[in-house]
């Protein structure tokens, strides 16, 4: 059970025409290479198709991803409508970490997240203190506390819900 | 900021993610908040990725008829540098001609760490050597590099033409690249009722499949009723 990188990283560009229609086109770069490499070279690429389209070129991603070759199985009676709902501060400011499925285990018999456990405080030593000003919130600004950690349900939207339908 | 995402599946088989933010995919900071979650969660995790976007400063946009041009790139061995072809790699370009779609892949700096989706090798083509091919009045040999295909969608009697000299350059692509380019045909024409031009392609491809004893006769042919049904729709 391990992750395993895809061998490139993915980017996206996107284009709008006249009009007002958009389009996309993908490009790949190799693993292996720092990230500002990357952005270099998906920049340059950018500017090359700038050139060669009469459609304004809007922005691009770039993502990576890792697939789990040999994922354990989900647990009996797993549902990613539970959540472990985690709010954290970055400067007083609020950012949401759901945790789907949070195990049973986990939650108290008031509905909060036992912050003591093992597993909690390990998750609270990656965002806060192990990798100092790698987590943040959306702006940017590191996590620095937490502000809140209970159990919460959601609704799971169409797309995501599995194909076989019980009558 | 990088957003990152880590993907879980229940019992159910319902999907759901959840998200963090990153100053930079820092990918041991990644596989750290992994394994947290791994431990609070009793769903699988199934993948993990992370992504960025960048805003880009471009011109305004001068053009609408939909022109579309694709560059089909070989890829190559990068691991014994055999340079021996494992793949190739399509890219849509909108809004741009033949002409202009050419110079993209010709630039050795540029596709220096381009990879196809696979991630093969689909750097150092020699600028000059090995012209990319457009549709029109060119056809790409064993000494090529990459490939161009110019491509309007909304002009019939240029999807005609265009379509015409797609599929020529199907059949006189490597089995790899043809295999390709016949998928793009078929993303290019969903939605269109071009059921009977995709079977003869099909039927096509696969006669150029079977040991290179294609017969010329049946392949023009079906060629014929191709264009006849693009006249027709």
């Amino acid at each position: 059970m391990a992750l395993i990188p895809d061998p490139v990283y993915t980017v996206t560009y996107t284009f709008q025409d006249e009009t007002g229609s958009k389009a996309t086109t993908q490009a790949y770069i190799r693993q292996g290479i720092v990230i500002d490499d990357v952005i270099a070279r998906a920049n340059a690429l950018a500017a090359a198709l700038r050139n060669v389209s009469n459609a304004q070129l809007t922005g691009y991603t770039i993502s990576r991803g890792w697939t789990e070759d040999a994922p354990a199985g989900a647990g009996g009676g797993s549902r990613v409508e539970r959540k472990g709902r985690t709010i954290w501060l970055a400067d007083t400011y609020k950012t949401r970490i759901d945790i789907p499925s949070i195990a049973t285990g986990q939650v108290l018999p008031d509905g909060a997240l036992n912050r003591n456990s093992v597993q909690f405080l390990a998750l609270r030593a990656v965002l806060l203190t192990d990798f100092v000003g790698d987590f943040t919130d959306s702006r940017g600004v590191s996590l620095d506390a937490l502000a809140a950690a209970y159990e919460s349900y959601t609704r799971t939207t169409p797309k995501r819900q599995p194909t076989r339908k019980l009558a | 900021m990088w957003r990152l995402r880590v993907w879980f599946r229940d019992i159910s088989g319902t999907v759901s993610y959840t998200g963090a933010w990153l100053r930079s995919p820092n990918e041991t900071a990644i596989f750290a908040f992994v394994e947290a979650l791994r431990a609070l969660s009793d769903a699988q995790i199934t993948h993990v990725d992370v992504l960025r976007r960048f805003p880009y400063d471009s011109q305004v946009p001068s053009g609408r008829d939909r022109g579309i041009s694709v560059l089909v790139h070989r890829a190559t061995d990068n691991t014994n540098n055999t340079n021996t072809e494992l793949d190739a790699f399509p890219m849509w370009v909108p809004e741009a001609d033949s002409g202009l779609a050419r110079d993209l892949w010709g630039h050795s700096v540029l596709v220096r760490d381009y990879a196809s989706r696979a991630g093969y090798n689909i750097d150092n083509p020699t600028p000059g050597d090995g012209e990319p091919v457009s549709l029109d009045n060119e056809y790409p040999d064993d000494t090529d590099d990459y490939y161009l295909i110019a491509v309007r969608r909304n002009f019939w009697h240029r999807l005609l033409r265009d379509a015409r000299a797609y599929n020529t350059l199907a059949m006189t692509l490597p089995d790899r690249q043809a295999r390709r380019v016949r998928l793009d045909i078929r993303d290019l024409f969903l939605g269109v009722p071009m059921r009977e031009v995709l079977e003869r392609l099909d039927r096509i491809i696969e006669l150029l499949e079977n040991g290179g004893n294609a017969n010329t006769d049946e392949i023009r042919r079906l060629l014929l009723q191709i264009i006849a049904a693009l006249g027709s729709s």
